[in-house]
């Protein structure tokens, strides 16, 4: 089971959605991570046949998905970003037009929609109407609809968008539970979407592909170049445009920043004295630094290796 | 499983909130006729009996006068005469039952409102999958896009039977609480293409026809739907070019001969049974030339009808199928 995308380039007018990208992708749950425009969606689509490449090719086991014809789509599953549904349509009717669309014979999906209802926690509401439905049980549905073919490639786009922290959370486990005998493509500008289940990141970039790791990789990538740092309102502007910063808050008249660089952070080339965290020395111009220390947790989230990939392009 | 997606894109259709402002436009609309009809009956009874007031009066005022001079006698004898002519006047209904009115309603629906009512359906069919942001799990099923395609025109084509099916029934219950429900098995007038057909034949008959030349309407809806991606502007443009077309034969001098062939006329192909058949017979203005058309046949006209339908299926199917979803 292997999915390869090699060379694959999309442009819309002047502007390169995806340039040259080079993934192989094999079984697991596979995080796409970037700022909004990177060109997440963009390959996305291309692998799930919406859309051509203006070159390269996407093979599954070895053979061009555009070779395959419709018959690749029968392992796939597609949830995209803000799927459209039909309002007036109960969550069974709407399973079986999907179904019918997938070429899943009748009485089949007689069987297998409680079964995927029940897998993504519906099946309490095979009569309720789509419109009826919260946000959260929508994308469930959404899920639901992807998985009614078993697909071996299952892709969701931003499923989490638009959603409130705890069905944010619920969807999350949901998605853990599918990962199985399949691959998962998942496209998120959210870190922590994919902290717990993704067993590999793609970080993406301005249409190029910046990283692929496994989310330790990606956090020892942060670790020992996350500087804590509180600075006076004056320095913090300048920390924010010399530096990546992956949080800032604000305490009173001081800032607290997390700056990610690999040396201590000095900004506008001023000397400043590491201190304690908290203990901000105003008669020194104000700023502090320290080094972030793993093996005090501090670096326990994927974001900040994230956030340091994609601040200084480390490929 | 073509049949169990036609099944449930009929059901997009029959819980869509536009077929029930279908259905309230069809018994509006054939109740105004009866209405009509009754208004324009009262009027007619209203007006006789106070000119037979208004003459007897008059009458009465004359007779009255003992030595009356031959002028008033000659007027005498005039409004007697009126007064006899105004009482033997009857009223002449348009309908005398409820079948005499549903082969009015057929004669008419094709062209204006049954037009209309494929086209505020049809006109929804493709756009609304692209607008909802459906036409994306469509597009990366199992399913084909001439096979999804192919569902779409089979459901629409499904629609229109339905809806000539239920208008006739419609216009039946509305003609027979008006006009009485008899008469179905009256022998037609005025049809000699239908020796020995009764109201009903010719209702079933027309029914059938009409359902069939619909179907054009229907697929251009689609076309149009498919074109602009936007239901207003597919309904609006196709009951521009149902209406305009219709008035543009209607306007003298603009484009007649043009709009002769233009296949809004073949939608009523019933007229082919009628007396002179579908005749495009040129009204000729001081100067104009006389020009040969061709003689006007059921094959002709049907002819004309599959090739537009040939046209709208394939700009259909083109533009839904080379549209690429929407992100």
């Amino acid at each position: 089971m292997e999915l390869r995308i090699e060379n694959v380039s999309k442009k819309y007018g002047q502007f390169w959605a995806l340039r040259d990208v080079n993934l192989t992708l094999q079984r697991g749950i596979v995080g796409f991570l970037g700022p909004n425009g990177a060109g997440k969606t963009t390959l996305l689509r291309i692998v799930s046949t919406l859309l051509r490449p203006d070159s390269g090719r996407v093979s599954w086991c070895g053979l061009s998905i555009a070779d395959y014809g419709l018959e690749f789509r029968r392992v796939l599953g597609y949830l995209p970003q803000g799927f459209g549904y039909y309002p007036n349509f109960t969550v069974t009717q709407f399973l079986m037009y999907i179904g019918a669309l997938k070429e899943i014979d009748k009485r089949a999906l007689k069987t297998i929609i409680p079964e995927v209802l029940a897998q993504v926690g519906l099946e309490d509401v095979p009569n309720k109407k789509m419109k009826a439905l919260s946000g959260g049980m929508k994308q469930r549905v959404g899920i639901a609809q992807a998985l009614l073919n078993n697909p071996q490639v299952l892709i969701v786009d931003e499923p989490s968008a638009g959603l409130d922290p705890e069905e944010r959370m619920r969807f999350r486990n949901l998605l853990a539970d599918l990962t199985g005998e399949r691959i998962v493509l998942l496209s998120t500008h959210i870190v922590s979407d994919l902290e717990a289940a993704a067993t590999e990141i793609v970080l993406i970039k301005q249409g190029l592909i910046v990283r692929q790791a496994t989310p330790d990789e990606l956090l020892a990538a942060a670790v020992g170049k996350v500087w804590l740092v509180n600075a006076l309102k004056e320095e913090a502007e300048q920390l924010k445009q010399e530096y990546t910063l992956s949080s800032a808050t604000r305490k009173g008249d001081l800032y607290q920043l997390r700056v990610i660089c690999p040396e201590k952070p000095a900004p506008g080339g001023c000397v400043f004295t590491v201190f304690e965290q908290g203990r901000a020395d105003r008669r020194l111009g104000g700023t502090v630094g320290r080094k972030v220390d793993r093996s005090r947790g501090e670096t326990a989230s994927i974001y900040l290796g994230v956030r340091y990939v994609l601040g200084h392009g480390e490929a | 499983m073509f049949w169990d997606m036609v099944k449930l894109e009929l059901y997009k259709i029959l819980i869509s909130k536009r077929l029930i402002l279908v259905f309230v436009v069809l018994i509006i609309a054939n109740g105004l006729v009866v209405y009509g009809e009754y208004d324009t009956r009262e009027k007619f009874y209203v007006w006789q009996s106070s000119t037979i007031e208004r003459l007897t009066k008059e009458i009465n005022q004359l007779e009255r006068i003992p030595n009356r001079f031959p002028p008033q006698n000659d007027n005498l004898a005039e409004l007697r005469s009126e007064l006899e002519l105004i009482k033997e006047q009857k009223f002449h209904n348009n309908f005398t039952n409820a079948f005499q009115f549903a082969t009015g309603f057929f004669e008419a629906g094709p062209k204006l409102y049954l037009a209309l009512l494929i086209f505020l359906i049809t006109g929804d069919l493709v756009s609304s999958e692209f607008a909802r942001g459906t036409i994306r799990l469509v597009y990366s099923s199992a399913t084909g896009r001439a096979k999804y395609f192919a569902a779409k025109v089979f459901s629409g084509g499904v629609y229109v039977s339905f809806l000539v099916t239920v208008s006739a029934l419609i216009v039946l219950l509305v003609g027979g609480i008006g006009f009485g429900f008899g008469g179905w098995n009256q022998p037609v007038q005025g049809y000699p293409g239908l020796p020995g057909f009764n109201n009903l034949e010719l209702l079933l008959l027309q029914a059938g026809l009409t359902a069939a030349a619909l179907q054009v309407v229907m697929l251009m809806g689609i076309a149009l739907s498919a074109l602009f991606l936007n239901s207003v502007v597919s309904v609006v443009l196709s009951s521009a070019i149902v209406f305009g077309t219709t008035y543009a034969y209607a306007a003298k001098g603009f484009g007649r001969l043009f709009f002769k062939y233009v296949f809004w006329f073949h939608l009523s192909l019933i007229e082919h049974f009628k007396e002179g058949g579908l005749t495009f017979i040129p009204v000729l203005e001081a100067g104009d030339t006389p020009v040969n058309y061709p003689p006007v046949t059921l094959g002709f006209s049907a002819a004309i009808l599959l090739a537009y339908a040939a046209v709208f299926a394939v700009v259909s199917f083109v533009a839904m199928a080379k549209r690429q979803a929407p992100a």
